[in-house]
């Protein structure tokens, strides 16, 4: 499902950052843990494509997603990964529900209505998708970035540091919810963090501090 | 379409930029388009008054002041023509038709045209009220003048001689008005029509006064007003009553009856211009030339001596034209630093839409059209004011006689394209910068 190898990403002269060879499987949950610097972000940013990698090859789903073009990678991502952040990001402008489908929609990629229907039932948020961003709590913004993660019906989720913010009842809450809708959808996740909260609900692991 | 919609959300999010950026670019594109309401009004305006006359054939002077005097009724005449000359222009082959024109006079600054039933059908000017002048000394009146004197049909008017509302009054030789013509927003609205031999009546009775008040362009002092000294007017009366007459006065009587008698033997009556039109095109080229050279008269075309007299007041269209262009310029300096504080604020959304998978391409569209939309709104907005200033000028100033015109000019079609562009440009370089924007880095700073 993900597999990368000789992974080697080069900022301008500044950094240069290796990563251990990858593999996981379809289905499977991992953690992402390192120190800061260590590249947990980048590494992130290489597998959903945001980044090109110096050297090395990723393979995702049996593309190899270092050899498409920019527009080939944007439209990848579209349709293969959903990606919750550590901050709440959300259009402010757009309700919560138009948020959900805005970037799918300019990606050209197909609304499943009755998926997101099922999807906010899940999450206990289908009362709030017309509200504001701002409108809303931590907790429920944080619902909102699992459900538009898993809109576009992904492959891949990749989170980066999702509970960094959240108060314990609200990271457990949070593992919960993620896992079992990952394993209802079938979907691989991934997650960057150094929350040892997570420990408990996610069993592999990849150290990025024991390259 | 979904572009749009996010393009509209995000501006209705900031209203108050919002509505700053296109207030801006309204103000600019209002005065453009006032400017071109004016501009076009005067053409059409220009148009109609010249109402398809080939030539203007008059006294020697300036042509300018020949077409203004005799076409436009905008400045002093430039002498008269005797009527036999001017038959022989008629009687040419390539003259379709001509009309005479005889000045002399005014009412309340609305001047009396001695002219015939052509010169309204010229106009395609209609009766709307009473009945067309059959006699002499009959007038029908434009419907400005109406509606400015209160004159009606039936009603009584003495003119006042020359240009100016206040002068020698013809008191001995009252006009009847038979008729009132419809408004057809042309120089005929602000006329008084009669026939050439009222004006002829009226100034030979006093041609006591040293020339032939036809033509109205010198003005002699003696005769117009000014009791005072004692005046050919004092004197004849003084004559008539069998008064006796001071030495000044005598001399005065006597020189008016040595002109008298000089007058007796110019037979020849005299018109002001002679209006001609073509049945050929090639007159164009060669009438004025024979004109010119040949007779005492001068030929001037309508069409060219206005094209001057346009270069003329062009230099301050332009001058108004650059000053709105610079407005929209600035306006779009506005826009740019709008736009620019705005991509700062909510970079970060673009960078989720980017991550989310929205490509490149779309978020330089996102920000060209809410540059776009900017502008657009904008013209809307400046199409509805410059209709509503339209409308307080000229009900300010009936002068003008901007015709307002419902339709969208062409040129404001245009105006459309240019601020589009323009708001599409002033967006390039904050949709650049969203192009180029580095998801990670981005992403990494939150």
């Amino acid at each position: 499902m993900i597999c990368t190898k000789d992974l080697r990403i080069e900022y301008k002269g500044r950094k240069r950052l290796n990563f251990q060879d990858i593999s996981i499987n379809k289905g499977e949950q991992w953690l992402l843990k390192g120190d800061s610097g260590t590249g947990k972000t980048t590494l992130l940013h290489l597998l959903s494509g945001i980044l090109s990698p110096t050297s090395g090859s990723i393979e995702i789903n049996d593309i190899l997603i270092n050899e498409l073009s920019q527009s080939e990678n944007d439209q990848f991502r579209a349709e293969t990964i959903g990606l919750i952040f550590q901050k709440n990001l959300f259009v402010s402008s757009l309700s919560m529900y138009n948020n959900l489908v805005v970037a799918h929609k300019l990606a050209g990629t197909a609304i499943d209505k009755t998926y997101i229907a099922h999807l906010t039932d899940e999450l206990n948020i289908t009362e709030l998708i017309n509200k504001r961003p701002h409108e809303l709590s931590q907790g429920e913004q944080q619902r909102f970035s699992i459900a538009r993660a898993l809109v576009n019906q992904p492959k891949i989720i990749l989170a980066d540091e999702p509970t960094s913010s959240l108060d314990n009842t609200n990271c457990q809450r949070f593992a919960d919810i993620i896992s079992k809708v990952c394993n209802t959808h079938g979907v691989t996740l991934l997650i960057a963090t150094h929350d040892n909260r997570l420990d408990a609900s996610i069993n592999n692991l990849i150290n990025l501090n024991l390259q | 379409m979904e572009l749009l919609k996010l393009a509209i959300a995000q501006l209705r999010a900031k209203p108050f930029n919002t509505f700053l950026s296109i207030i801006m670019f309204t103000i600019g594109m209002s005065i453009i388009g006032i400017l071109m309401h004016f501009e076009n009004s005067a053409q059409k305006r220009i148009e109609q008054d010249i109402a398809g006359i080939d030539l203007v054939v008059g006294a020697k002077g300036s042509p300018l002041q020949l077409i203004l005097s005799s076409v436009f009724h905008a400045d002093y005449p430039t002498g008269n023509i005797s009527i036999s000359d001017a038959e022989k222009i008629e009687k040419h082959p390539l003259v379709k038709n001509t009309i005479p024109i005889a000045l002399g006079d005014n009412f309340k600054g609305y001047r009396i045209i001695g002219t015939n039933k052509d010169y309204a059908n010229t106009y395609n000017a209609h009766l709307g009220e009473g009945k067309w002048n059959k006699q002499v000394m009959e007038v029908v009146i434009g419907s400005k003048v109406a509606s400015q004197t209160g004159l009606k049909p039936g009603d009584k008017f003495t003119g006042v001689h020359g240009f100016m509302e206040h002068g020698h009054a013809h008191d001995q030789h009252p006009y009847l008005v038979t008729g009132i013509l419809n408004e057809n927003n042309s120089v005929i609205d602000r006329l008084i029509l009669t026939q050439v031999e009222s004006v002829w009546d009226v100034h030979n009775h006093n041609k006591h006064c040293e020339h032939d008040h036809a033509d109205g362009h010198e003005h002699c002092d003696h005769c117009s007003h000014n009791h005072s000294t004692p005046t050919i007017e004092n004197v004849l009366e003084k004559v008539a009553d069998n008064e006796e007459l001071s030495a000044e006065e005598m001399h005065l009587y006597n020189d008016h009856k040595g002109q008298l008698s000089e007058h007796k033997h110019d037979t020849d009556e005299q018109i002001t211009s002679l209006l001609v039109f073509f049945n050929n095109p090639m007159a164009t080229t060669t009438l004025p030339g024979i004109i010119n050279q040949n007779t005492v008269m001068q030929a001037a075309s309508p069409a060219i001596e206005l094209n001057r007299l346009m270069t003329l007041l062009g230099v301050g269209f332009t001058t108004l034209r650059i000053l709105a262009w610079l407005i929209i310029a600035f306006s779009a300096i506005n826009l740019l630093v709008h736009m620019l504080n705005r991509l700062n604020l909510e970079l970060f959304e673009l960078a989720l839409l980017r991550s989310l998978g929205v490509s490149r391409f779309k978020s330089l569209l996102l920000l060209l059209v809410q540059g776009a939309l900017l502008a657009s709104i904008g013209w809307i907005f400046s199409i509805i004011t410059t209709r509503v200033m339209l409308v307080i000028i000229s009900a300010f100033n009936t002068d003008m006689g901007i015709s307002l015109s419902n339709s969208i000019l062409t040129s404001e079609i245009y105006l459309l394209f240019y601020a589009i562009a323009i708001g599409c440009l002033s967006a390039l370089i904050p949709a650049v910068k969203a192009y180029n924007t580095n998801i990670h880095y981005l992403l990494n700073k939150l």
